[in-house]
């Protein structure tokens, strides 16, 4: 009996016979019972975390989350995932500040991602055709929907709209101009964003169930109490259309100095606009950008005067540089003094002087100095003025006091007035005291969008707030909200942001991105038509493949290889990520400091 | 886009030969090291252990934490003791199996030199692996002749610390003629694991310099090890390569022998040595004479070895008749 028992526990280690066993003490004993899990005080979990680019987007993009979509050439999947938190990716890939690719972690090793221009590929490459596949079904609760009326079309309002969409309320845009887009469409000149592309947007809205009324000025053909009446909550989001006055032609009756925005506007309804020769536009925003390109487009020469110096430039840099390149001249450091005209009214001189940096000032920029007597003469025929806009309140009555210079909004951006009567009306956009880029138009809608749901569902805006919150910033994600899944199924924590700091870079290769086809600036210059191509399917697949999905886990096996006690298991594919055996982890945490992203997070034990 | 560490990963997730519960601290290279080079030489291996920290820390007898069968053995004849037993497995006609004498630095450069040099000599079919923590960590760091010079150890406190190079046993070795001679570190697991994959294929001497960190010891961070370890690397203070005895015939009648030096890892991100020893805790007391000294060794040893490599290809080239 023994003897038949070894001979089977020989033929199961592999020996021929119960002879062939070694005749020295072998042991199979193992260390299974030593649980060197409780040596930990720390302890490894995985958690997906906020990169540094979704940390600067005010509107909380999962820009990792379709990127890593689009590698995956899920292209459809990538686009609506995109509009989860970014409804217009078409726009925003073309008109945007791209907070995204200042930050982003990759600039440490070569350039960043281009994910402005990712952005526009996916938009480019799903034209709306289609509803949006997580719209809610409304038949048959028909007593629980709210309406909305947003008043303005602008970027806030399509923002908002779309959200309320999304989240089940009726929703109708009031717009007093014919054509639908606001500054996307009034203000930003053809070259930067076609009119197809914001038209094609509103298609889409128009897909999802908003009601679109264009030419139906709220304070004139509605007022606004009856909007009040007959809406559940009313979105204000008119935007800033007033030019800036400057003193010195505050007294000049001159037909040839005009506002940039106005130009900009008759441009795009195209009407006639009768510009001199030489232009001359005072100011150093996007505004002045626009007007000076689009002048140089209708063969004027022309001078943009800014009282600061390059860096100090509210404009994008990238903007200022084509201009350059087109032969706009800047005249940086100078402010128009004077003005002469001639007998007939028409400009005869325009009179510098030059500036120099002083101090910061509350702007965080330098403030500008006159140099005093030191002046000199730009000869004009035309000026446009570009130092600012405003938000026209005319229709809001005694919504707002008479020095107000922007709608004051609360936390959950209501309008904060002393004369609401119980009315639910919110603003954004341009009017509210944010910066003004489209980016935070949108956000704001988004906040809006969610602020009115809670308030329809009857919760505390301020408690929501909290958990759906992304980043550092005031950010707030729209997929958190609705709960929707995200492409890792793992934790996620929204709270930690994965800057330079947390990322091995010995992981990473240089890789540069492709590069931009841009029409040369003779050619582009006499033409309102787009001069810069969409990404090709080949191009936007190589700069997915340089994203290093900061944060966020991307199976990778370096935990598993690095694990000194095999404590890391892998799943073999069948679900996400890998498992970790606590039983016998003992905190070391190599898996984190290996993890080439910061995609492992050590807690306290107990 | 990220640097995919190199390993099948059908390997990857085969069953493990390593079983965790070994007693070792945390953060300790060494584990790391044995289960990249187990995945490479797969259950077919006999570990033969002389006295060190993996001999403790793997269980003693009864216990194992290795799925492959270990000798424990003394000291002073991990060598000898893995030659007995290549012989005993070709006395067996068990050819498939390799043997692996896996020691520490005491077993290696100072206890277990003489039993080494004598099985390189006769260039028995072993595979001797040399995980090397700079000092005597088992026993509670004492200087070994592979401690680096400025570090600090129980035997060389603070006011003496050592100021005598590490032993270039690299170069002992080659002087053996051996068969094959490399250097890993578990910091390039994908290099690491190539490299036990050809020795398993190399009948005759095969002899592996692996760096192994010890936090403990060198005074870092657990979480620290394989980084300080890559910075060894990038800091060229531990050049990662490997050297292949080349044999061939002049007209079938003389036979010349040369080394066949490749660098396998060229630091793309350069550390200094001064950043590589600041790093740990154990080179709080160097000074800058000392570092100086290091970077201009290192330096130098870096540049040999680029030389090497360039005549190697030079004498490849010759033989094949290009110039």
């Amino acid at each position: 009996m023994a003897a038949k028992k070894r001979s089977e526990m020989a033929i199961k280690h592999k020996f021929k016979s119960y002879r062939d066993i070694t005749p020295m003490h072998v042991s199979l004993g193992n260390m299974l019972h030593n649980k060197t899990g409780g040596w930990r005080f720390i302890k490894p979990i995985y958690e997906d975390k906020i990169p540094a680019c979704q940390n600067a987007c005010p509107a909380g993009n999962d820009i990792e989350g379709w990127v890593k979509l689009l590698n995956n050439k899920e292209y459809e999947k990538a686009y609506w995932h995109l509009k989860r938190e970014e409804p217009f990716p078409a726009i925003l890939g073309r008109v945007c500040f791209k907070f995204c690719e200042d930050a982003c972690n990759r600039t440490v090793l070569d350039d960043c991602i281009q994910i402005k221009e990712l952005e526009r590929f996916v938009g480019d490459q799903f034209a709306p055709a289609t509803p949006h596949p997580e719209l809610p079904d409304n038949n048959g609760q028909s007593d629980k929907i709210r309406s909305l009326a947003v008043v303005g079309s602008g970027p806030s309002g399509m923002s908002v709209a779309y959200f309320a969409r999304l989240l089940g309320f009726r929703v109708t845009i009031f717009d007093k101009e014919a054509l639908l887009g606001g500054i996307l469409r009034l203000g930003i000149p053809n070259y930067r964003l076609p009119r197809q592309v914001v038209a094609s947007e509103f298609e889409g809205l128009s897909l999802m169930g908003v009601e679109l009324r264009p030419n139906t000025e709220i304070g004139k053909d509605i007022p606004l109490e009856t909007l009040t009446q007959t809406f559940d909550y009313v979105f204000l989001a008119t935007g800033a259309h007033r030019s800036v006055q400057m003193e010195l032609t505050a007294n000049l009756s001159c037909c040839q100095i005009m506002s940039a925005m106005n130009i900009l506007k008759q441009v795009a309804r195209g009407e006639t606009v009768a510009l001199g020769k030489r232009v001359a536009v005072i100011g150093g925003g996007n505004t002045a950008i626009d007007a000076a390109r689009t002048a140089i487009r209708m063969g004027c020469h022309v001078t943009v005067i800014y009282r600061r110096s390059l860096t100090e430039m509210p404009a994008h840099p990238e903007e200022v540089r084509e201009a350059q390149e087109e032969g706009v001249i800047f005249r940086f450091l100078a402010a128009p003094e004077d003005i002469t005209l001639n007998a007939d009214t028409t400009i005869e001189n325009l009179v510098c002087c030059e500036m120099e940096l002083g101090p910061t000032d509350e702007s965080g920029r330098c403030r500008p100095i006159r140099k005093e007597g030191v002046t000199f003469d730009v000869p004009v025929d035309t000026i446009l003025v570009a130092i600012g806009e405003n938000p026209d309140f005319d229709y809001l009555g005694r919504r707002v006091r008479s020095s107000d210079t922007i709608i004051r909004t609360g936390d959950d951006l209501s309008i904060l007035s002393d004369h609401t009567d119980g009315e639910k009306v919110f603003a954004g956009g341009d009017m509210i005291d944010i910066p003004h880029t489209v980016v935070h138009a949108v956000a704001s809608g988004k906040k809006a969008a969610i602020a009115m749901d809670c308030d329809r569902r009857g919760v505390a805006f301020s408690d929501v707030l909290n958990q759906i919150r992304i980043g550092s910033g005031d950010a707030l994600s729209f997929s958190r909200y609705m709960n929707w899944a995200p492409v890792n199924p793992v934790l996620q924590n929204d709270q930690k942001v994965v800057d330079s700091t947390k990322i091995v870079y010995d992981y990473f290769i240089k890789m540069p991105g492709c590069e931009k086809t841009i029409q040369p600036a003779d050619l582009r210059k006499d033409s309102f038509e787009p001069y810069h191509a969409t990404l090709s399917v080949e191009e936007a697949l190589h700069e997915t493949e340089r994203c290093m999905h900061c944060g966020r886990c991307t199976e990778c096996d370096n935990c598993l290889i690095f694990c000194p006690d095999v404590s890391i298991l892998d799943q073999t594919r069948e679900t996400f990520g890998y498992a970790i055996d606590y039983d016998y982890c003992k905190g070391c945490g190599i898996c984190l400091t290996e993890c080439p992203r910061h995609a492992i997070t050590m807690v306290a034990e107990g | 886009m990220q640097k995919m560490i190199d390993i099948p990963r059908q390997v990857l997730v085969e069953e493990e030969l390593m079983q965790p519960g070994m007693t070792s601290c945390q953060g300790c290279a060494a584990p790391i090291s044995m289960k990249i080079a187990l995945k490479a030489l797969g259950e077919r291996t006999v570990v033969v252990l002389p006295a060190c920290c993996f001999a403790v820390f793997v269980g003693g007898y009864p216990y194992s934490s290795l799925k492959v069968p270990i000798i424990h053995c003394p000291f002073e004849t991990a060598a000898v003791v893995a030659s007995g037993a290549a012989a005993a497995l070709d006395v067996r006609g068990e050819k498939d199996v390799v043997v692996m004498a896996w020691a520490g630095d005491g077993g290696t450069f100072d206890i277990g030199m003489q039993a080494l040099s004598g099985a390189a000599e006769r260039n028995e079919n072993i595979l001797f692996v040399c995980y090397d923590n700079e000092a005597y960590m088992n026993t509670g760091i004492q200087r070994s002749s592979a401690t680096p010079m400025g570090a600090w150890t129980t035997t060389t406190p603070a006011g003496s610390i050592k100021e005598e190079s590490k032993k270039d046993i690299e170069q002992i070795m080659l002087a053996h003629h051996i068969s094959y001679m490399a250097t890993a570190s578990a910091a390039y697991p994908d290099d690491m694991f190539r490299k036990f994959r050809k020795a398993r294929q190399i009948t005759g001497m095969k002899f592996i310099h692996l760096l192994s960190a010890c936090p403990p010891g060198w005074r870092i961070d657990p979480a620290n090890s394989i980084q300080v370890m890559r910075m060894a690397t990038q800091s060229n203070v531990f050049p990662i390569y490997e050297v292949n005895k080349l044999r061939f015939s002049k007209d079938n009648q003389r036979f010349e022998e040369d080394w066949e030096y490749t660098i396998n890892v060229f630091p793309e991100r350069k550390v200094s040595v001064k950043g590589y020893l600041k790093s740990q805790g154990r080179f709080g007391l160097i000074t800058d004479e000392m570092i100086d000294y290091t970077q201009k060794k290192v330096d130098r040893k870096w540049n040999e070895l680029v030389q090497k490599q360039d005549n190697t290809n030079q004498v490849i080239q010759r033989q094949a008749g290009i110039c």
